[in-house]
């Protein structure tokens, strides 16, 4: 889809519409107000001036007669005064002009109220507001206010308001092409990325930017770099998992077909069979622990954690796996600290200090020791385990929390290469962190837990 | 006791059977909800072995809201697929007394199974607990054997509590680990070991005759039979 115009559903033509429809009604409710005002004000003045110069005449007739009248009339129409705006007639009973500058007697003019009519002002049709009278005698004032430059007004504000409505329409356009212009860019680039990314080019970024989209733009890269560590993790996994799991099947098939071949030798098929048993609980265990790493990774409902005494938990870990030190050779100290309340889920923890407790007992010597600690720290809550076994290099620090990742590359001490990636984890699950550290010799491997 | 397994995988229902009826149990089989409705609705039953995805509109967690609804509290054991921590605690919560992840060994099935029956029994309300000479005070903590008192750390008794409470009945590795400890079922195996070879030490000493008794690939048991 091209980024254009095409259709009403397109962003650019929908705000076209909008942006020429707002400009539109702004427009009409500008002049609608600019016309009123000015005629208003306009048709106040006319009515004011002509019932001042009504009372005038009418004094001037009712005092001192017709020919005073038709004397007055013919001076204001001679003092340059608004001339070109007054109207006058003075007219005999049977309507014969006697003076004034109409040039035919308006036979629709009613009598004694204020009104608009069409008149004959010196031979020019002519809109006006008029009062008119009649006197007892029979004759008839009228007097009037030309009204054309309220036309003339009226003519002026409808051409500026379609000049004006013009213009606004253009500019909206304007406006429209340019916001088009600058979002389209953006979103171009967002596309071509995406459109690289679905194919598996899951290592493309979008480039920095520096307004709205900038924030838009880290989103999305975070959220691809998410991906990508998942897509890797996953591939790495199922490298581990092909390794993990088929060589156990392979063994229990090879065994079994082995056993199945001396039909005779029962208790060879009963060692074979408890032998299979074995090692098939091992393959349930590995699943059982991937499937934690998998649940922890996609985030388990944190509306289970409940306020947790790390002290407690490092307590009961310690009651558990003392003696096993013990038998091992291996000095178990605990060491807590005061207080170390964090927020999370027992067993999930519970989980996480076992295989860092199992992990220190399997690396350490015997007539070694392995310290389980707890510790504050600013915003967070410890739980140390330091062994003072062989360690590992520094360098493969990241490596160990990814599942199947094993320092033995000939895999012959026992284990999954899972521990350290469960307690890895967990941490993550936590709002925590794994953090291993060189112990001079030895391992230290603290789990991180934001502090309650 | 009477047992219905509502599975729907037949081979499974068929190997749960035949390890409940192996132990002398009376099993029936219901491969759906409804059918394991009506039945439980026409006979009584001791047990309820129960998986979770069940073909049809109701799956095992909505039948179980439905029994405990309608107040009924049969014991109920799941048995599902669903293994992970948070779906054990899901089934729990919504009424189970015991979860058990598939696969599964016989014996585990059978003990657990067991436990729940002697639970849903009514308990012994007395402070005391006996085995032949053992005598274990639950009040003040305090145990003895034939007048000899036992010093226990606090987790030493409430192993030897849980395996006295279960008495004559083997209990897995993974009833205590849950139980006593609270733990995930997950340690290395041999550390319940070492932990009750310690207890064992104190408890039955030279000359007496054994009362914590190893049962080989499965457990313990307190029994006074030796």
């Amino acid at each position: 889809m091209r980024f254009g115009l095409r259709s009403f559903h397109s962003v650019t033509a929908r705000l076209i519409l909008g942006y020429s429809l707002l400009a539109l009604a702004s427009m009409a409710v500008l002049s609608l107000t600019i016309y009123f005002d000015i005629t208003g004000s306009l048709s106040a003045e006319s009515s004011v001036a002509t019932r001042h110069l009504f009372a005038r005449l009418d004094h001037t007739y009712r005092a001192q007669g017709g020919r005073a009248l038709a004397a007055t009339i013919d001076q204001l129409l001679q003092d340059g005064i608004d001339t070109d705006r007054e109207i006058y007639l003075y007219a005999a009973p049977d309507h014969t002009l006697l003076a004034g500058n109409l040039t035919a007697y308006p036979a629709a003019v009613g009598m004694n109220r204020m009104q608009r009519a069409l008149v004959q002002r010196n031979g020019q049709p002519s809109h006006a507001l008029i009062l008119a009278t009649r006197y007892p005698d029979g004759a008839v004032l009228m007097v009037g206010w030309d009204l054309s430059n309220q036309t003339d007004m009226r003519r002026m504000l409808t051409q500026a308001m379609i000049a004006g409505s013009g213009v606004a329409l253009l500019l909206s356009f304007l406006g429209a092409g340019i916001f088009r212009r600058l979002i389209s860019a953006p979103i171009i680039a967002i596309r071509q990325t995406a459109n690289q990314i679905g194919p598996g080019r899951l290592d493309r970024r979008l480039p920095p930017s520096r307004d709205e989209f900038a924030k838009l733009n880290d989103d999305i890269n975070a959220m691809l770099d998410r991906i990508q560590s998942l897509v890797d993790g996953v591939r790495t996994v199922s490298n581990a998992v092909a390794h993990d799991l088929r060589t156990p099947l392979g063994r229990m098939r090879a065994r079994l077909e082995a056993a199945l071949q001396q039909p005779g030798d029962a208790k060879a098929l009963a060692a074979a069979a408890g032998q299979t048993i074995a090692d098939i609980d091992g393959l349930i265990q590995i699943f059982d622990k991937l499937l934690t790493i998998a649940q922890a990774e996609t985030g388990a409902p944190r509306s289970q954690f409940i306020a947790l005494d790390l002290n407690r938990l490092a307590h009961d870990l310690f009651e558990f796996y003392d003696l096993a030190a013990e038998d091992q050779g291996i000095a178990l100290h605990l060491d807590p600290c005061p207080q170390a309340p964090v927020l999370g889920d027992r067993q999930l923890l519970m989980m996480a200090g076992i295989n860092l407790l199992e992990n220190a007992l399997k690396y350490t010597p015997a007539g070694g020791a392995i310290h389980l600690e707890t510790r504050l720290e600013e915003t967070r809550a410890a739980l140390i385990v330091s062994d003072n076994g062989p360690g590992i290099p520094p360098a493969l620090f990241d490596a160990v929390r990814r599942p199947f990742i094993r320092l033995d590359p000939a895999r012959q001490t026992p284990g999954n290469g899972l521990g350290l990636a469960i307690v890895s984890a967990m941490a993550q699950l936590h709002d925590g962190e794994l953090r291993l550290e060189d112990n001079g010799p030895g391992l230290k491997a603290s789990l991180l837990l934001p502090s309650a | 006791m009477r047992c219905l397994i509502i599975e729907d995988d037949a081979e499974t229902a068929q190997y749960v059977a035949s390890t409940l009826s192996g132990a002398g149990h009376q099993t029936a089989i219901a491969p759906d909800s409804r059918s394991g409705l009506d039945h439980l609705s026409q006979s009584p039953c001791d047990l309820l072995v129960l998986d979770r995805l069940l073909p049809g509109d109701m799956d095992g967690l909505a039948l179980l809201r439905t029994l405990r609804n309608s107040g009924n509290a049969i014991p109920v054991l799941i048995l599902s697929a669903l293994a992970t921590l948070e779906e054990r605690v899901t089934g729990l919560r919504r009424g189970a007394d015991d979860y058990l992840a598939k696969p599964f060994a016989a014996e585990e099935l059978l003990v657990r199974a067991e436990a729940l029956h002697r639970r849903a029994a009514p308990a012994d309300s007395g402070s005391e607990l006996c085995v032949a000479d053992l005598v274990l005070d639950v009040q003040r903590r305090s145990a003895s054997r034939g007048g000899r008192g036992i010093a226990l750390q606090p987790r030493e008794f409430r192993l030897l509590e849980y395996l006295v409470r279960h008495q004559e009945q083997t209990v897995s590795r993974a009833m205590l680990l849950e139980n006593v400890w609270d733990m995930p079922a997950d340690p290395q195996n041999g550390l319940i070991d070492v932990h009750i070879s310690r207890l064992r030490h104190k408890v039955d000493r030279d000359g007496e005759p054994p009362l914590i008794h190893t049962v080989r690939g499965l457990g313990y048991k307190v029994s006074a039979r030796s």
